[in-house]
This record gives structure tokens, sequence and C-alpha cells, in this order.
């Protein structure tokens, strides 16, 4: 389907009449894209889903350990027509989410070391944390798909004062860190976001695309002489500065490298949407289906999701909760907010349970998307009331490629880091990393057995 | 006499001795005579080794090494017992003139060792261009409406600003993002992208609900623009009036601003009509992007006589119920854009070519441009020449490496010794007349400036002066209400929260946007004006509209144009009782005068309470139960120890606006509770309303106007404060109190200073590790 | 100043008194117990070491809603030192007269422990620099693990003042695996120049209803040997006039006793390991002050 500016009319229309327009996603792509059709063996896929505030920990460990028994807790339910497909991990402990000498902040930190596996800076400007497992994998597997690594995000960047006791906003608006000091922001507009997957110039002909990348890679190469040229006269931090600017230009220029190599238009399978959809709902299907296509068609194979910013105070009126994620999380054992708080985790959760469904809708070989994939949905506190770091909740969905069995719970021992398992699942990429983060080795008890 | 050691009563007591006996006049102090004393008696009997009360331990600063040796420590300490916070309520205070011996002396001292202290200007990390400055620059550069903030990521944040250097990174994301809307600008900029062939028609209407009403005569639709052109506008307008009906003049505002009016007839026709319906069609043109258009009836006196039955009845009024778009149809008039880069025509050769060239990226980069500049640019209007493009295609081409180079995305200053931190120098004129623009317009300097920059006159006698009252007066001086005081005083959180339509059913993004409206013109008229900065804390007047009028209960304020208003009870007086600030500092369903004192005390006396200890979640308050108002609630929680230590600072303050409800609205009662606003400043004076607090909080126009300094200087030049920066800090404080605290003197003393005005090298240097 | 404790728990009543004097020393503020390890792969041994945790930690304040936070127990799970020994299932197996234990603890499986080395590595990364001391009694097993971890020596030698072990073994073994601090090594007379006397059984420990290291004391009920409880005290109280150091080794000093204070230590060692449970409040911090350097004025005490 070629989307046309007429197209993007009509929407626009519907759009100002403020009705929520569901877009027939699958409908749309039969039959084109009813199974995925990469060639050679499938690869297999990474993302990590990330809910902030903690969660009910109450209602998220099943009973027993080993396979599940009966139902399934509370806010797991909505995953329970693909229970063979989870596991839950217990222990799993984020140490460097921990105030270790640096006092309030748990928020900040916990998200910043969520996936770097090292404890954040404490400061407003002087950002560093560590680069992100997400980002070892797409750095040694990213050359294989158009997209090293797609960031998306549900929740807009809170823009002005602080966000965590002294802790920068890039701590908690950011997931990836594709270095130290250079955190990924999220996309979070389905619009952007399409764009980027799809292009700007998904009308263009192949001559008129030629030409674009042509000149795309002049003004590149002419901007980076430029640039050298510059930083001779620099002091350190300036150069610093421009070293950044330089290192996404020799991204961007990877990318075009890599569209030119890979004619072939991928098919969005959707309309392009216009802008951020009020219902949460509807802007989480959005991004997922997006993210599913680009599974799919193998544009990325690493994701991070960033459903809404650590700290946030959200209400949740979609399902009648006035009140903010954030100060509900504090609710001292009162029942009636704890009650609010296990809604907004369920809720979460039947929004993700839907993509998962979707990912294993479609067949790939003799498997589907969801077979070939691992997906950790988690959050960086398991109590959002005392900012505890130990026992996170884990859930980690997907066979990586007929490896992992499901439907069961495993406990490790306590004080486990979590980097560990980030260490077996680049084990399962491919990717191999002697060390990662604060790991103390791999975990055991993944593995098909 | 309090219990002290002789030896320390002995050492007291001999200076004294001595200055009777020699009649030399005033003792010279002593940190024996002023600071230990007192230290001894009002701090260590808590911040012992033993008790170390709020994990402070005061003993090792018994010892005067520490004043200069420990200044940070200290600097806590003075301000502590200066603002009356410590010693605590309840324990013996020391006499006012203790507590100034104590201050002056330690105060002096710093100022001694300062002087031996070589002038430190700072060093600023080359900036990128944040999401508003490269909308404003490329406004201003190519007369191009490009809106930045809804394509490009989110700009990080420091210090409380989006303009610190050292957090503006650049992400593969961003970098694509700038490449795409150089393709983007470029195009538009010279009208290159084809025009649909038949235009296409968007409509709005209160039936299908895709307009809001905003009153008796205004409605308002949003709607996305995805060419510029020309556009057929068409509004519905039912009913008609008596037929001794004047005419009234209808307008039709994009984004708040005018962009067209007429005379609506509204007399009957004398035409049978079922429904009597009319429309009115005009033509505008329009940029690209999301606009909000309103269109209503200016001055609309007849709508007023109406009851609320008749006002949207056919046979009673005239009224508005849809706003139609037909386009784009290409524009008549040649579009400005054009005009700006086409300085002359480009077929007649290569000599044109240069010269649109060099007029656009010496505008582009902000400086007088070289050859070495423009030939890779001629080189690109040959490869699209090759390419079997026009010429003006190949100049789109050139525009479009123009706006991805580092000398347009980022503002670099050269320095003659960049790896000498000791070296200090000026910056030069041309960045000088960036560091202006940029910080008064978030936006490049126009002509005027570039010139006086190029000639070598910014720092001539009186330019510098004259050019900030002129930037100010532009209407680009805007950018400093929006920018500065929109994250200094957090209003642009407006955006983010979401009021609970429950217990606040008035919430509309009308209401927000009327709020935030009040706090921006209410800072422009103080800049504008040149007003005393003593008004934010106190102003006897305001800017609003019918809407928010209501909202405030203020009688005789009519239709959707803001003005000022005289505030004529104690109701409401300065930004501390703007619905901007006490929404943003509330929680979705209710007040919180934790987040208000909080508020307060970091953007309004520069003192943020410290962070929580480890491990404890912010004192919540919990949602107001039954079981008594929300302030008995909360003192019951304080009456542990260390939390009461900060919070009751915090929640004094708080406590003192809970007169205003969580959007802002005055109210006696809280739910079925009594309001007990009153309280007791750190310093023991005490407020039995709102107005009497903020006449307190006048006493502390120092701290006030410290605040404010050390948040603008830290604006103006995209950089964190840092100690040296303290004596320009102190200077401009003086300044302003020895005049009354005009608010321009504040942005000349800053555009003086010498952080402003200088920088310095950087040791090369490993980053430190913590 | 944070300690580390790594033990073999389980082979010899001194372990589970220096254990006694180590939370003695935390309840008069003097240190903080960081972490505690054991390298006998036995639940019971985990459990015991909880079981002293949970008696000394009693009734943190409860202000902000928040619990007791006990520290999991480390254990090695190599099986290198199996099994259970008198001294752990002698109190372990305490009833009170309804049938119920009288130790509870949370440790019913491997689950419930953490992996010791990590633990100690987490333990290492929460402490001020050069405020941490690491007591080592018994063989060396956890601790060589933590020297292997990336990144594990830098941290310790930041934050690392000072590592002794009870038996000078287990002290070489460290120095040759490249421990980064100075290494104490107590020296073998010192154990049985002091004995702690099986009488405080009857008299000091006798004040308690129940206290797990008297229980474990009962067992041999003969005075015991004191060098890790010399260990443990010279970690926190090293300018104690009771102690000596030797000139070192290579990385190694000895560890030795002033005779004319012995009396006196044994004095302390008693108190210690027989102090009350001290009820407080989390987290209090000491504010780092440094003294500047400025020879030419002499600080002035009031």
């Amino acid at each position: 389907m070629m989307i046309t500016r007429k197209t993007l009319s009509r929407r626009t229309m519907l759009r100002g009449a403020g009705t929520a327009i569901a877009l027939p996603f699958f409908d749309a792509m039969a039959p084109a894209l009813n199974a995925s059709s990469i060639p050679g063996k499938a690869p297999i896929r990474m993302a990590f889903a990330y809910v902030p505030n903690g969660l009910d920990m109450r209602h998220w460990t099943p009973k027993e350990d080993g396979a599940f028994v009966g139902d399934l807790p509370k806010i797991l339910k909505p995953m329970e027509s693909l229970r063979q497909d989870i596991t839950i991990l217990s222990n799993l402990t984020q140490n460097n989410g921990r105030a270790l000498l640096d006092g309030a902040g748990d928020h900040g930190r916990c998200c910043g070391a969520y996936l770097t596996g090292v404890q954040p800076r404490k400061s407003f400007v002087d950002i560093k944390a560590g680069i992100s497992c997400d980002q070892i994998v797409a750095n040694q597997i990213g050359k294989l798909t158009r997209f090293p690594s797609l960031e998306v995000g549900l929740e807009d960047a809170r823009q002005a004062g602080d966000c965590d006791s002294g802790y920068s906003c890039a701590y908690t608006n950011n997931l990836a860190w594709r270095s130290e000091t250079q955190p990924l922001p999220p996309v979070l507009d389905p619009r952007a976001m399409f764009e980027r997957l799809f292009g700007k110039g998904a009308a263009l002909n192949p001559e008129e695309r030629a030409r674009q990348t042509k000149y795309r890679r002049s003004i590149l190469d002419f901007v980076t002489g430029d640039t050298k040229k510059l930083q001779g006269d620099l002091g350190p931090t300036d150069r610093r500065k421009l070293d950044e600017y330089l290192s996404s230009i020799r991204e961007i220029e990877r990318q075009l490298e890599k569209a030119e190599n890979d004619n072939a238009q991928v098919n969005p399978g959707m309309p392009k949407p216009y802008g951020v959809p009020a219902d949460f709902a509807e802007h989480f299907r959005l991004m997922t289906d997006m993210i599913t296509v680009a599974f799919q068609a193998d544009m990325s194979r690493v994701v991070t999701f960033l459903v809404t910013r650590e700290g946030t105070s959200r209400p949740y009126r979609e399902i009648g909760i006035p009140d903010g994620h954030h100060p509900l999380t504090h609710h001292q054992g009162k029942q009636e907010l704890l009650d609010k708080v296990t809604r907004i985790n369920e809720y979460h959760m039947v929004q993700f349970a839907k993509w998962m469904e979707k990912l294993k809708s479609i067949k790939e070989g003799d498997s589907n998307i969801l077979g070939n994939s691992m997906i950790v949905y988690g959050a960086g506190l398991s109590d959002g009331n005392r900012h505890t770091h130990e026992n996170l909740p884990v859930m980690l969905v997907g066979g990586g490629g007929n490896s992992i069995k499901g439907g069961r719970r495993i406990t490790y021992r306590k004080e486990t880091p979590i980097s560990n398992l980030y260490l077996t699942m680049m084990d399962k990429m491919d990717v191999k990393t002697e060390h990662f983060g604060d790991a103390t080795g791999r975990i055991d008890g993944l593995n098909l057995a | 006499m309090p219990i002290v050691s002789p030896r320390s009563v002995a050492k007291a007591v001999l200076p004294l001795c001595a200055a009777l006996l020699f009649a030399q006049g005033p003792v010279k102090p002593t940190f024996d005579h002023s600071v230990q004393p007192l230290l001894t008696k009002s701090c260590l009997s808590c911040h012992n080794d033993r008790l170390q009360s709020g994990s402070v331990n005061l003993t090792p600063f018994v010892n005067p090494a520490t004043v200069l040796g420990n200044r940070e420590d200290w600097e806590k300490v003075v301000q502590k017992v200066r603002s009356g916070e410590m010693p605590p309520k309840g324990l013996p205070r020391p006499s006012m003139d203790q507590i100034t011996a104590f201050t002056a002396f330690i105060e002096s001292e710093w100022e001694r060792a300062d002087k031996n202290v070589k002038p430190d200007p700072g060093r600023v990390t080359a900036r990128r261009l944040n999401r508003i400055e490269y909308t404003n620059t490329i406004r201003d550069l190519l007369a191009v409406d490009f809106r930045a903030e809804k394509d490009f990521p989110t700009d990080d944040s420091g210090y409380g600003f989006d303009n610190i250097g050292d957090v503006l990174t650049i992400s593969p994301i961003l970098m694509q993002k700038y490449l795409e809307a150089a393709e983007t600008i470029s195009s538009r900029a010279l009208g290159a992208d084809p025009l649909p062939a038949k235009p296409v028609e968007f409509e709005y209407h209160t039936k299908t609900k895709t307009v809001r009403r905003l009153d008796r005569s205004n409605i308002e639709a949003t709607h996305r623009v995805d060419w510029d052109g020309e556009y057929e506008v068409t509004i519905g307008l039912p009913g008609e009036r008596a037929k001794d009906a004047l005419p009234v003049e209808m307008g039709f505002w994009m984004d708040g601003k005018l962009l067209y009016k007429q005379m609506v007839e509204t007399k009957p026709s004398g035409l049978v009509y079922f429904n009597p319906y009319s429309e009115e069609h005009f033509r505008v043109f329009v940029p690209e992007g999301d606009h909000v258009f309103r269109v209503g009836f200016i001055g609309d006196e007849f709508a007023k006589t109406l009851t609320d039955r008749e006002v949207f009845s056919d046979r009673k009024t005239k009224f508005l119920n849809m706003i139609k778009f037909i386009g784009p149809f290409p524009a008549k008039v040649e579009r400005a854009s054009r005009k700006r880069v086409l300085v002359c025509d480009p077929n007649t050769g290569a000599a044109c070519v240069t010269k649109i060239l060099t007029t656009l990226t010496r505008r582009a980069y902000r400086r007088p441009v070289t050859r070495a500049d423009i030939a890779p640019l001629e080189g690109f209007v040959a490869m699209a020449r090759k390419e079997g493009q026009t010429v003006e295609q190949g100049i789109q081409l050139a525009i479009q490496a123009v706006l991805v180079s580092p000398h347009f995305l980022f503002r670099i200053e050269k320095h003659p010794a960049p790896n000498d931190p000791l070296r200090v120098a000026k910056v030069s004129d041309l960045e000088l007349a960036s560091r202006l623009a940029y910080f008064l317009w978030s936006s490049m300097p126009d002509d005027e400036l570039l010139a006086l920059a190029e000639a070598g006159k910014m720092r001539a006698p009186g330019v510098l002066d004259a050019q900030v009252k002129r930037l100010l007066a532009d209407s680009r001086g805007g950018a400093l209400a929006d920018n500065f005081a929109g994250q200094w005083l957090e209003i642009r959180n407006l955006d983010s929260v979401k009021p609970d339509p429950q217990k606040f059913p008035e919430w509309r993004p009308e209401l927000r946007d009327a709020m935030r409206a009040e706090t921006r013109l209410f800072f422009e008229n103080v800049l504008r004006e040149n007003r005393s900065m003593t008004e934010f804390i106190n102003g006897r007047y305001t800017f609003l509209n019918e809407m928010l009028a209501k909202h405030y209960g203020i009688e005789g304020v009519t239709g959707p144009d803001f003005r000022r208003v005289e505030l004529t009870t104690d109701q409401r007086g300065g930004i501390l009782s703007h619905a901007s600030i006490l929404t943003v500092s509330s929680y979705p369903t209710r007040t919180s005068p934790v987040i208000r004192g909080k508020y307060v005390l970091q953007n309004m006396l520069g003192a943020p309470p410290p962070a929580p200890p480890p491990d404890v979640p912010a004192l919540d308050e919990s949602t107001a139960a039954s079981s008594g108002s929300l302030r008995q609630q909360m003192e019951k929680h304080r009456t542990n120890a260390v939390c009461a230590s900060c919070h009751n600072r915090m929640d004094t303050l708080g406590f003192g606006l809970e007169n205003y409800d969580g959007t802002g609205k005055w109210r006696a009662k809280d739910g079925k509770f009594e309001i007990d606003v009153s309280g007791t400043m750190p310093n023991g004076k005490s407020f039995q309303t709102p107005a009497e607090m903020r006449a307190l909080l006048l006493d502390q126009m120092p701290e006030f106007t410290r605040c404010v300094t050390e948040k603008m200087l830290t604006y103006s030049l995209g950089r964190g404060l840092e100690r040296f920066d303290r004596r320009t800090v102190d200077g401009i404080g003086k300044k302003l109190a020895a005049n009354g605290y005009p608010f321009q003197l504040l942005i000349n003393e800053i555009v003086q200073s010498l952080p402003f005005q200088m920088r310095r090298g950087e040791a090369p240097k490993q980053v430190a590790q913590r | 100043m944070g300690v580390i404790f790594d033990s073999d728990m389980g082979s010899r009543v001194e372990t589970a008194l220096a254990l006694a004097v180590l939370y003695g020393l935390d309840g008069k503020n003097e240190c903080r117990v960081v972490s505690i390890s054991s390298t006998r792969t036995s639940l019971l041994s985990a459990a015991f070491c909880e079981v002293v945790g949970r008696f000394y930690a009693g009734a943190v304040s409860a202000a902000f809603g928040a619990t007791a936070r006990t520290l999991p127990v480390g254990l090695a799970a190599d099986g290198k030192i199996p099994g259970a020994t008198p001294f752990l299932t002698g109190p372990l197996s305490r009833k009170n007269t309804d049938g119920s234990s009288t130790y509870l603890h949370g440790i019913d499986s491997i689950i419930d422990t953490a992996e010791a080395h990590g633990l100690i590595r987490n333990a290492f990364t929460a402490q001020h620099d050069q405020n941490a001391a690491v007591v080592l009694a018994g063989p060396p097993t956890n601790l060589l693990r933590v020297l292997t971890l990336p990144g594990a020596k830098e941290t310790i030698a930041a934050k690392v003042k000072h590592l002794i072990c009870s038996t000078p073994s287990a002290a070489k073994e460290l120095e040759a695996a490249g421990w980064p601090t100075p290494i104490i090594s107590v020296s073998p007379s010192v154990g049985s120049a002091i004995l702690f006397p099986s009488a405080t059984l009857e008299k000091e420990f006798a004040e308690f209803p129940a206290h797990p290291v008297a229980d474990a004391f009962r067992v041999s009920g003969k005075d015991a040997s004191t060098g890790e409880l010399a260990a443990v005290l010279y970690a926190v109280r090293t300018t104690d006039k009771a102690f000596a150091l030797s000139e070192p080794v290579g990385k190694i000093r000895q560890l030795m006793l002033e005779p004319a204070e012995r009396e006196r230590l044994l004095a302390s060692y008693i108190e210690l390991a027989t102090a009350k449970p001290v009820v407080r409040q989390p987290r209090i911090r000491r504010p780092v002050v440094e003294e500047p350097k400025k020879p030419d004025t002499p600080p002035s005490k009031p």
C-alpha cells in the first residue's frame, strides 16, 4: 500500500473529528505479511519493556517454584493464553540502583542502572552511566539490519525542573545508552516512528530515492570535513561534543549504505499514523504494531520500550484512576491505593499481552516470531513504596529460538545480579561478552530441559 | 553568661581589654570572639560527636581554618543561622547582634580570601541549538515556519534549563532529524514542493464536535496544514440578529496571531430561510504545521445581551459554527522565504549564485564567511546541475548542507589558547552578538547586531545597553518569557499536568492556555516596562481574560482577549497567586503543601530543601481522608523529628497557599475542613493570610534577587554556575538592591558581567572518575 | 567503618563469639556490619548467621513504614566444607515450651541465601573510600572468588582499609592472589593467650532468656580461644593499645598482644559479646569533614 498525501488528509479530518480510530492493522496487512519470510535461519530478537514505579509484587509472583500450577497471579492473568511462553525469574537484583552513598533518587538511579549495570552518576548535567546491554548487542549484530536498535516510549519526556533528587532527567527519560554519556531517546510519536522505519520518502520513486541518498552522502561528507577542521582549535570538552556529532553522522552514513543495499521497500502494512493518540491503549498498540513489523521484516533485532517514565505521575483515567501513578505507589500499605496500583499494573499487562499475542500469531518457519524472541518485561524497582532494588519483577517472554522453556517460575539465589540474565541473553544472541556491568556469571535454568 | 570553658572566656575577653586599654576604636572581630561562642552554645549541643542531629556534626568546625577550608559546609551553616531556621523553634535563640557578628565575620573572611583569587569567567561548552532555538533561527533565517519541538526528540535539561551546553547531546536519531528537516526546510523556503493537483477540503463543525466553543462569540479548531500555501477559508454563520443590530467585526487567528478581519452583516437578509444561515469566505497564507485556528466576533456587545437559552438560537442571534479550509492554492505574492534567499536572479549566472550563498551563509553561520566556506556550497549547486536539476534546486541543496553544518547547528566559541585553563580572553564581538541574541531572543542575531559585531563596535560605549533595550522591545523579546520564565517558574509543566476532571470540572485546555498566558504577560510586563522585581512577589495587578477572571471570581472581564486588571482584593497578588504556578505545584486530585513549599524555596528563595534521606520515599501526604484536615494529618506526620527539620520550613510556605485549590481557585474550605493558612517564617515572623505571607516574602528580596540572578545567569550562559561566579552574582545583587530592583538592570548587568563577556581555556583532562 | 565478616561458621565456637563481638561494636555505633557470609556449604551455617543477625537487629524504628531489611547471608555453594556441626544444630534445634523454634530464620533452601562473592562485592560498593574492613575467620574461598570478579580489585583497593585474617595460611593465600590492601594475620599465640570464660554462661549471658551465641557456646561449655575475637576488635579499634603489629613481611603484618593489656582486653570481649541488642534508627551517616591542612594554625578545641 502506497501512502499518499490524500490518505493523510483524510486522516487529518478524522483526527480533527476527535474520534479514536482503530486501524485494522492485521487486516490491512493481509495477505502480504501474515507470515515472515526472512531467508535463512530465523534471527533471534531481543526486547526490553520497562514499566515504572515498581510493581505490586503480591500479585506478580506465582506461589510455587517450577511449572505454573493453577491460575496465574492477578497481574500476569492477561498473559494466560501465553502461559507456556513466559518464565518468571525471581530474586534478581540491581545493586547499582541502590543508594551506595549517593542518597535519595532511587527512581532516577534504578532506571539509569537498569540495562547498564552500573551506578549512574548523580548529576544534572555531567551525566554518566554505562553502555547498556541492548547497545552492546546492537553494536555487534546491528550491522545485519537496517536499524541496529529501536528505542520506543509512550510518555513525553519531562521538560522542566529536576527529575529525581539531583538525577538528570536523562536517566528517567531513556533506557538505552549508546555510550557512558550518550543516552538514546525513545521515539514517542507514532508518526515519527513510522517515518523513521519506513522513511519520509515512502512515496519517492527509485530514481529520486537514489538521488536523495547521493545528496545526503555528499552533505555528510561535507560536514564531516568541516567539523574535523573546526575541532583542531577547540578545548577538550568542545572537541568531545563534536565527536558526538561526528559519530552520529557515521551512524547515519551506515544506515544510508544499508538502505541502498537493501532496495526492497518494506511494506508498512498500515496507514501512516498521525500524532500521539490520546488513548493509552491505542498509543501502545500503534507503537508495538510497528515494532512487530520491524521484527517481521528484520529491520531491527534489538528494541527497548520505555512504557512510561520512571517516577511518572501519569493518572490512568482510562481505567478510572485519577491519581498519579507515582504518588499511588507510595501507598503506605493502604488497601485502596494498593488496589489502584495493581490495576495500573494489570492495565499495562493487558496491552503488553496483546502485543505478545500478535508476535505469536506471525508464523516464521515452523515457529513464530515470539518463539524466536526474548522479551523481558520488568521494572527497576520491586516495591515502589519502599524503593527496593532486590527481587525485581522480571518476566521473560518467548522461546529465544527454541532454547528457552517457559511455563514456570525460576527462583535464583538472593542478590543474584540481573546483569547475569543479560549476559545469558547476550549469549543467546551470539554476542560474546566476557563481562557485563556487575554480573557475577550467567544464570542457569533457562535452557530447555 | 552561658557556660563556656574558661579558656574561651579569656580569649573572648582579652581583645576587649586590649581595646579598652589602648582605646583603638572598634574591636577587630575574630573567630574566637564572633563565631566560636555562638557555635559552641547554639549548635554543638545537638550537632556534636555523640548526637549528630540530622547527620550533622559541627565539632570539627570549631576551628578557624575551616571557615575557608570547608567553605561549602560553612555556607550552609551561615544560611541556616541567618534565615533563623537554626537553632530550631523551642531552643534559645542567639541575639540579633550575635547573629550579625557571626555572619559578618565569616563573610568578611570569605571576601578577604576572594580578593586574592583571580577572577574566573568560566567556560561554556559548545552548544548546539535546542529545539526552540532551532525553530526561531529557521524562522529568522529563512522566514519558514518549522516547528522543531514537534519533530525533534526532547532536549535534556540541566540546572532547570534546556539550553545547557553540557547536556545537549546529539544522537543518531537527532542527526537523522536534522538531515530530514534540512530537506524539508530548504524545499519549503524555495517553494519547491509541488502542491497537490487538486485542492483538498477540511471541515470543522460544531455538529461533528470538531470545533470547540470558547464562549458565545468564539470557536476554535486544531488543524494540520500539510503544505505552505494559500487556503480558502469559509466560516459558517447560522442565525440572524434583530433588524437594528449593527454589523460586527469578525477576526481569524492562527496560534493566537490575528491573520485576518472583516465586518459581518448580522441583520436579516430579507430572504426566506427555514434556518437562516450565511457564510463568509476569505483567503489567507498558512504555513505548514499543526495550528490552532480561532474565529470570533470582536467586541460583540450584542451577544452579551442574550440569555443563556438564546445564545445559539438562530432566531435570536447570529453565531459561529463552522470553519472550512480549501487548499492549498499557489500563493499570489512571492513568499517571504524566497525573497529572503533569492537576493538576485540565480539564472543570471555564477556571480549571483555566489552572492546568494554568501548572503545566506553569513547569517546562518552568524559571522562573515570566507571563500573556503562558499566554495563547497557552490560545488553542491554544480552537483545538482550535473544531475540535470535547475540552479534553484542546486541552491536548495546548498541550503540543505548549510543547515546540517556544525557552524549552523552549534554555537562554537573560539579561544586563543583553548587548552590553557588560566588564559582568560574576551569573547569576540561576533560571539558576543550571538550570546546576546540567543539569550534575549532564543534566536540568531539580526542584521543590525551582526553588522555592529562585524564592525567591532559591540563594546563601544553605550552600544550594549542600547542593543539590550532594542532586543527587548522587539517582539522576539518574548522568548525570554517563554523559555526563561517558562522553565524558571516551571510553567512548561502545564502541558503535562492532568488535573482530575471529577475534582476540577472547570479544567480545560483553554483554561490551561489562559493560565500560561497570564504568567507570560505578567513576566513580559515586568520586563518590558522595567518594573521592580518586587512585583513578582506582590504585584497588585495581573492579566486576565474572561475565562480566567471567572476562575478567579473577578468581575467585569469579558471576552477571550487578555488585559491588565488591577487587583482590588487581597486574594491575589504576585506570581504565587497565579493559577499556572498553583496548578503545576499540585497533584492531579488535590493540592500539595509539600510540593508548593518546595517550589517557593527552590524557585523563589533559591534554597531548595535537601533530598530526603536515602531509602525513604518522599513524605507522602496520603490522600486527604476523613479523619482530619490535610494540615492536621500532616502535622501529626511531622512529629517525626527527621522529617520535621525540613518539612517545617517547606510546609509552612505550602500551607500559606492552601487557600488556592489544585487549579489555583480561591477557597475558604477544603472539603468540609476549614483552611488554616497561618504560619511562622523561619525568622520568627508570622502571618495569617496568603497576602500577609507575600508581604513577609518581601523581606527576603535579597534571597529572591539572588535566586533569579543565578537562574538567569545560568540561562544566559548555558552552563551551571560555579563557585567563582558568586562574585558576579553578589555584585549584581548589590546593584539591584541599591536601585530598587528594576528588572532590566538585571539583564544589563548580566550582559556586562565577566562570565558573559569572557571565557577561559580548559586543561586537557581525563574526565574525573567518580 | 563498615565490616565485612566471612567465616566457616560452625567449625569453632569462637567464630560465633567473634560475631557477637562484632554486633556489640555495631550497637555502640563503632562500626556497621555490612555483610555476613559463610564458606561452609550448610544451610544451617547460614541460618545460624541469620539468627544472630536477627537477634541483634531488634525492633528497627518503624518510622516511614520501613521494616528491618536483614541482609541476606552469603553462602558458598561449592561444598568444599560440608555439613552441619553441633555448634549449629545445638542452638537451631532449641525449642520453646510450646514446641516452636526459639530462633526464627528464613533459610529453608539455597535460594534464601546469596552467592557469597557477589554479596561481598556489593557490600564494598556501598562503603566510603577506605572505610571498610574485612574480617576473615576461616578459609579464604569466598574472598578468593571475589578477587576474580572484574573490577573487584580496584573496588577493594579503593574501599577497604585492611583485611584481617584469623589464620596465617589464609593471609598468605590471599596475598598470593593479589589482594590489594594491607593484610593483617592474627598471630597463632593470640588466640590461646586469652580464653573466653565459659563462666559467662552463668553470669553475663544468663541475663538473656535466649541468646543464640550463648547456646552455641553451651554446646562445648569450655573456655574458648579468642583469636577471631581479636581479629574483629582490631578491625574496628585499630588504635587499641592492647594490639601491636609486627614489621610487614610482604604485605602481611602479624597481630600480637601487649601482655599488660590482656585483662582489659578480656573485659572488652566480654562486654561486647554479651552486649544487649541496641534499638536504633536506621541510617545515620557521619558527614565527611576533612581537616584543612594549615600547619601554622593549631586547631583550637573548645
